[in-house]
């Protein structure tokens, strides 16, 4: 990632990694200048609905959803989802979906862009911004579609 | 950081944001980035200072509970649930 990135789209994966200790050192020292402020970590309604589901299923540690509310208030800027930005996510999606299908490895070839992700990878193409995550499908699309992907 | 006893009017902009004075500010030692917890008591508003990194510890609390997720596997897990999401509604 250049030097002089000030602002990255952060996915659900790169998160949960960071809270549980698995992000890759890479990752790591990027989400931690997000905690302190020195990069604008941006984020959709889509990673907070995940946020909330891995939270409710006993995967994330906050105490309540007012403290999962804060956590994304504070570190975060959240991408607002118009009409525009959900026309480009469905058109990610379904070039993505092609590219997995069409992908050497046998595991990408078995998975489907989800939504979310969809909408991350026309996150960072409407702010030509880089994507902070470890989640393999992403990765691959992203890149696929001239998308810096930081891990 | 002095005890300060004052009162400022702030208007309350579209946004719902207000502009905290900065001699107010600088009085209890609140600088750039600093957080503040907004909490209701009955009709008052308290901004309290937070001292305290939420994140640093959530990644603590983490630890302590021993939190260990497949996260592949979380992710391929909502993956599902919008398959069936999309099927439901005519993929």
């Amino acid at each position: 990632m250049a030097s002089s990135t000030r602002k990255v789209v952060i996915d659900t994966y790169a998160i949960m990694a960071d809270i549980l200790g698995e992000a890759s050192p890479r990752a790591s020292a990027i989400l931690e200048d997000v905690r302190r402020g020195r990069i604008e970590g941006v984020i959709h309604y889509l990673t907070v609905f995940e946020l909330a589901y891995h939270w409710k299923k006993g995967r994330l540690p906050f105490r309540d959803e007012y403290e999962l509310l804060s956590f994304v208030n504070v570190y975060f800027t959240l991408e607002e989802l118009t009409p525009e930005l959900a026309i480009e996510a469905a058109k990610v999606k379904l070039l993505g979906d092609k590219l997995l299908q069409e992908s050497c490895d046998v595991q990408l070839r078995r998975r489907r862009l989800s939504i979310a992700d969809a909408t991350t990878i026309a996150v960072a193409r409407k702010h030509a911004i880089p994507i902070v995550t470890g989640d393999k499908d992403l990765m691959y699309v992203a890149q696929k579609l001239g998308v810096e992907v930081v891990w | 950081m002095q005890n300060v006893q004052s009162s400022v009017i702030v208007r309350v902009r579209r946004d719902g944001t207000i502009v905290l004075p900065i001699d107010i500010l600088r009085s209890l030692g609140i600088q750039e980035n600093d957080l503040l917890e907004i909490v209701v008591e009955g009709n008052q508003l308290v901004l309290r200072p937070i001292r305290t990194d939420l994140w640093l510890e959530l990644r603590e609390r983490a630890k302590k509970m021993k939190l260990r997720v497949d996260l592949d596997r979380a992710e391929e897990e909502l993956d599902e649930v919008e398959d069936l999401w999309l099927a439901r509604h005519g993929r």
